[in-house]
């Protein structure tokens, strides 16, 4: 164990902090972490309007009473306006934050890098509109923005374009290129002015690319890399393999002491997140849970394999209730199962501790897997709906999984089952602590 | 007296909290995973914090998974 603890500090830790700390990496994390209060009231609204239309609609039939009524109505429309303000527009409101983020890892003015990022990702954005009228005839409209640009869809768009307009914005702030004012001006009127020609040239830029890409291929810029990029990328992301080498890269990076989440950020929430907000997309739009686009979401993995944190250690600690005979163990287990309930598990990782602890590597590889593999078979099968809801990561266990599928009585219970079988192999672990212990007792 | 769990990297953990300048930390030993720190302020919660942010704002902290915690 030593020397590959040895090995891990001297070849692999060095990597894992260059890509953690990659500024391009950390700045789409931190403006995925910064758009959640929205991201938040936006699955906040969906949900209350799972149980205020869609459940009463599907047990009553549409158009019933208590759906029809005045107050109920008025909530589903207010939360409709949520959902309009926050997913609705999530890729606005993400590349405001990327493009802030990468300007102040740039060092230069961060408010003028989210505006101009904004700026730039509409100005890729078309700008007229397809409908259909009651005849069947075709009517295009100029001056309108179709919303599935900024939705989920636009995603990877935003990623894509933020990135590129905040870089060239920022390295020629940092190049100079910028009008200069004498001392005397007032800071933001200065700051204002410093970004006039690098946010200039970064919009241009961009308007420029899908000008041209527009004028090639006859498509927006932001169809092409939904088509060409996006959604491959996602489907990719959706096969049981991909799946498994993510649970398993984290379960790993976790034992050796790596914040495992913290490094695979970037595919968790770059791509399992945008999954889940093109399932909520899909949801609202109309789409029945059996028929939406992505079966295996950010918000999956909390839902049926990290109930507790990373490891399933909740069941670790009902099994050291159960099991064990160790006093410290189940001092630590009472001490770790408040916060243990509200998915936060160092006290119990470290308290154990399960890191580099070999009697629990079995377990804390094989549980995830296996509570993978039980869950994604479900999903597959249509034994539950896929997760389609962002949830608070703190959101107890099984509760998690019936919110994050908009009230699905199934997907409480195998969150449950997933839970019995997670304690089932922790605790013959703990039996095989429990012996350990007593053979030392005896030795000595 | 604080204890900083780290399983990897103790030597860097160990060299990053003896610079902090706030307060002064001074390594006293391990057990296991577990660095012992003493500390010259009667504010536990505040050195904890500080040695937590320390480590954090460094590439390799940054990646680390570490507990702190008042011994």
């Amino acid at each position: 164990m030593k020397s590959f603890t040895n090995w891990m500090e001297q070849h692999f830790v060095p990597v894992a902090a260059k890509i953690g700390s990659q500024k391009h990496l950390v700045a789409i994390r931190d403006a995925f972490i910064a758009i959640m209060p929205v991201t938040m009231a936006g699955a906040v609204a969906t949900l209350l309007n799972v149980f205020f239309r869609d459940l009463p609609n599907e047990w009553w039939g549409l158009e019933n009473s208590f759906v029809s009524s005045d107050i109920v109505s008025g909530i589903i429309g207010v939360n409709g306006n949520v959902w309009w303000g926050t997913l609705a527009i999530i890729s606005l409101v993400f590349i405001f934050a990327l493009g802030y983020y990468i300007a102040k890892a740039y060092k230069a003015p961060a408010l003028a890098g989210g505006v101009i990022a904004v700026a730039a990702f509409i100005a890729v954005t078309p700008q007229a509109i397809t409908v259909v009228s009651e005849a069947g005839e075709e009517i295009g409209a100029w001056g309108h923005i179709n919303y599935t640009y900024l939705n989920s869809s636009g995603l990877f768009t935003a990623l894509i374009v933020g990135l590129l307009a905040s870089i060239v914005y920022s390295k020629l702030i940092n190049a100079n290129i910028t009008i200069k004012l004498p001392d005397s001006v007032p800071p933001a009127v200065s700051k204002a002015f410093t970004a006039i020609i690098p946010g200039l040239i970064s919009i241009y830029l961009c308007a420029i690319i899908a000008y041209l890409i527009n004028l090639g291929t006859g498509k927006a810029i932001g169809d092409l890399i939904l088509e060409y990029i996006q959604q491959p990328f996602l489907s990719l992301s959706q096969g049981f393999g991909a799946v498994i080498i993510v649970i398993i890269a984290v379960q790993l990076f976790w034992f050796f002491g790596i914040h495992g989440t913290n490094v695979l950020a970037p595919v968790l929430d770059g791509v399992y997140l945008t999954a889940t907000n093109s399932n909520n997309a899909a949801y609202t739009a109309g789409t029945a849970v059996s028929e939406l686009p992505y079966l295996w979401t950010r918000g999956s993995f909390d839902a049926y394999v990290w109930m507790g944190g990373a490891g399933c250690t909740i069941a670790l600690i009902i099994a050291i209730f159960i099991f064990s005979k160790k006093d410290d163990a189940r001092a630590i287990a009472k001490l770790s199962a408040p916060m243990g309930a509200f998915n936060i598990n160092e006290p119990v990782m470290f308290g154990m501790p399960i890191v580099l602890n070999p009697i629990y590597f079995i377990p804390w590889m094989i549980v995830p897997v296996i509570l993978t593999i039980i869950a994604y078979a479900a999903t597959a099968m249509g034994v539950v709906p896929p997760v389609f809801t962002p949830v608070p990561w703190v959101m107890p266990p099984i509760i998690y999984a019936f919110l994050a599928t908009g009230g699905s009585i199934a997907a409480a219970i195998l969150a449950l089952i997933n839970l019995v079988i997670a304690v089932v192999i922790w605790g013959a672990f703990v039996l095989i602590g429990n012996k350990v212990e007593l053979e030392e007792a005896d030795a000595e | 007296m604080i204890i900083i769990s780290c399983p990897i990297k103790q030597d860097f953990v160990i060299e990053t909290v003896e610079a902090i300048d706030t307060f002064q930390y001074k390594y006293e030993g391990k057990n296991g995973i577990n660095l012992s720190f003493s500390v010259n302020t009667e504010d536990i919660e505040d050195a904890i914090k500080v040695a937590k942010a320390a480590i954090k704002s460094t590439e390799v902290g940054a990646v680390l998974y570490f507990q702190v915690k008042a011994a």
